[in-house]
């Protein structure tokens, strides 16, 4: 999943991206407002990471503006702010959940994936789809109860692809869910990992709709 | 203790009954004396009377009248050397020379005394007689009677006494429980309405202080509130690199989460010392003492200090004039003011860069200045910079938003001026702070209230 980071603060701001991408996460990090507000006119989130306490315009304002904008993204707010108004007025204003800063990072990662979880219509923490089982929490993955290694991209590929069973995404949205910015894209490389997944779980498991991307296969 | 209920009814009552002891008796005694020359009259009008008259119709008082019976007179006739006639016969008074008089006749009891009255008529005497006591017991009866009025108006002023005191008393018991209500969290001012206007001094004094202390903790949980929350980050910061420190297998990504996580630690401390120094230099902005210092020896000392991490960083840090002046106040301001100037300067200027620092004595000023070459302060900004946890929009560095706060705090104990300005010889900003020297140059200015 691609998550937009929204931190003025520039240590704890890249710290928390160092995190989120040992989590699995795709990770892009911006430090006010107005450039969160063209990296989500761009880009393919699933998550806004907000900070309240921006230069110029604040985190709740954009928050709002998005709400108001009928944009169903999930946002969780980090804050220093833990005064319980400050709680309240954030949950109201539209985020699904408020993490006060210094957080735990592990749960962050389990609130960004429960919040996640909930947006796809899921009720299970693993993802199942015929013999696979996949487990976001531990990036563990099953194929006929055996247990298969994949790499970070690999899994996330595997998870975008696995969202929306049927839905057939292209090399572009899926590039997107797999790269930050500043991350080196070989030209090749989607179709590396598409090659190695379908090595690990089976040459069905990916489907590949010519001239439109790639959807998840019968996994039988 | 004292007590102004205690005091005001010592003195009304002791007041009270010595003015009513006094009156009293004066009174006893101008009664007795009327009543003295009223017998008297009596004793001589009962004399005539009865020389005017046939001795059996003396005119005694009637024993019907108390006040008669109480006078207690006796008549006695003599003709020659006899005793004719006598209305008490058991009183024997001898005869007295004509007049009147007053006797002793009973040794034993000395008090028990006569006054006679005695009137030669043709060939008789006429002797009219009273026991003093009778006087005495009729006077005292008498007096008492007229003193009733004055015990009444006694008695009636000590109620008065106990209620104007208790009444005058009890907007003091009203305010002493108003302030015993307050707590350091209510520190609402109290109501001077209906107050007298021997309290409302009183009460504004402790207004004012209820307002000083009000804000002084408002101050407190403001600071302690801006304290937690400045300090979240530096340790989320710590949290997030430790753990990227932990589960990273990466040798690049390790390293580089290890200095991150030490810059955290670095940054944490260094928001703690300065909180602290502010801790340290708001709650009283008057000095503890004053003494004089050494603007140049102070700043050449601080320079020095800083001359390692300026090397470090990659800029040029230098003295360019240092004349000797001293100023008043106490050295630790004066080296929190110094260090935080030339801390801020190192911090803002990027690496190839240069700090100037100079002393200057300029007839009664004293100035310090200190100029870099780094981003500067936009002039819009130039105010705010001075206030806690305020940081440029801009700033790169991860500053603690507290340097010119500390500065300020310091400089309000110092009493001097800042300006912050553009660097005449350069890109970034010139601060300039002035004192003012005492002309004999033994003891500093006052810092200004």
């Amino acid at each position: 999943m691609r998550i937009l980071l929204v931190e003025d603060d520039k240590m704890l701001g890249s710290a928390l991206q160092q995190n989120l991408r040992l989590d699995g996460f795709t990770v892009d990090w911006v430090q006010d407002a107005e450039d969160a507000e063209v990296a989500l006119a761009t880009g393919e989130y699933g998550m806004l990471l907000l900070d309240l306490g921006l230069p110029a315009k604040s985190g709740l304002q954009l928050l709002k503006e998005l709400r108001s904008g009928n944009d169903p993204l999930p946002v969780i707010i980090l804050t220093a702010r833990d005064a319980r108004h400050d709680r309240i007025g954030g949950l109201d204003a539209g985020a699904d959940d408020y993490v006060v800063k210094p957080f735990d990072p592990d749960e962050l990662a389990a609130r960004i994936r429960a919040i996640s979880r909930r947006q796809a219509g899921r009720f299970s923490s693993t993802i199942e789809h015929g013999m696979l089982t996949l487990s976001p929490a531990t990036h563990e993955v099953y194929f006929g109860g055996e247990q298969v290694t994949l790499t970070a991209k690999e899994f996330s590929l595997l998870a975008a692809l696995l969202e929306r069973p049927g839905a057939i995404l292209s090399k572009d949205t899926l590039e997107l869910r797999l790269y930050g910015w500043g991350e080196e894209v070989e030209s090749n490389a989607l179709e590396v990992h598409v090659h190695n997944l379908r090595k690990k779980l089976g040459k069905t498991m990916i489907r590949t709709v010519r001239g439109v991307g790639y959807t998840i296969g019968d996994a039988s | 203790m004292r007590s102004i209920r205690g005091t005001l009814f010592t003195i009304l009552f002791t007041g009270l009954i010595a003015i009513a002891t006094v009156t009293g008796c004066s009174i006893y005694l101008k009664v007795i004396q009327e009543l003295n020359e009223v017998f008297d009259h009596q004793l001589m009008e009962v004399a005539y009377a009865a020389a005017a008259h046939a001795p059996d119709v003396v005119p005694l008082p009637s024993a019907e009248a108390s006040y008669e019976r109480e006078a207690r007179l006796a008549v006695q006739i003599w003709k020659g050397e006899t005793l004719l006639y006598s209305s008490r016969p058991n009183r024997i008074i001898p005869r007295q020379g004509q007049g009147l008089t007053t006797l002793y006749l009973d040794d034993q009891h000395p008090h028990l005394g006569w006054r006679v009255f005695a009137l030669n008529a043709h060939d008789k005497v006429i002797q009219v007689s009273q026991p003093l006591e009778a006087r005495r017991n009729v006077g005292i009866s008498i007096a008492l009677r007229s003193e009733e009025p004055l015990m009444l108006a006694t008695l009636l002023l000590s109620g008065l006494i106990l209620l104007s005191v208790g009444q005058g008393l009890r907007p003091l018991k009203k305010l002493a429980e108003d302030i015993s209500s307050r707590t350091y969290t209510s520190l609402t001012p109290l109501s001077d309405r209906n107050l007298p206007s021997e309290v409302v001094p009183l009460v504004r004094c402790i207004n004012n202080l209820l307002e000083h202390l009000d804000q002084s903790f408002e101050y407190q949980s403001r600071f302690i509130a801006d304290a937690a929350h400045e300090l979240r980050t530096p340790l989320a910061v710590i949290r997030l690199q430790a753990r990227v420190l932990s589960k990273s297998g990466d040798e690049a990504l390790r390293a580089e989460a290890n200095r991150q996580l030490n810059a955290g630690i670095e940054r944490a401390s260094r928001l703690i010392t300065q909180l602290l120094t502010l801790a340290r230099l708001e709650p009283e902005p008057q000095p503890a003492q004053l003494e004089t210092l050494s603007l140049d020896g102070k700043t050449r000392q601080l320079v020095a200090d800083y001359a390692r991490i300026a090397a470090e960083k990659g800029i040029e840090l230098t003295l360019s004039r240092v004349e000797p002046v001293e100023i008043g106040g106490d050295a630790e301001s004066l080296r929190d003011l110094i260090s935080n100037l030339v801390d801020n300067a190192i911090r803002y200027t990027p690496s190839g860069g240069a700090v100037k620092v100079a002393v200057l004595h300029r007839g009664l000023r004293a100035i310090l200045q200190v100029s870099d070459t780094g981003p500067g302060i936009p002039a819009s900004e130039r105010d705010k910079v001075f206030e806690r946890f305020y940081r440029l929009p801009s700033s790169a560095e991860g500053g603690s938003g507290l340097g010119l706060a500390i500065v300020k705090s310091a400089l309000l104990r110092l009493g001097g001026v800042i300006t912050l300005e553009d660097n005449p010889w350069g890109t970034g900003l010139k601060v300039s702070v002035v004192f003012t020297v005492s002309p004999t140059g033994a003891l500093p200015a006052e810092p200004p209230a």
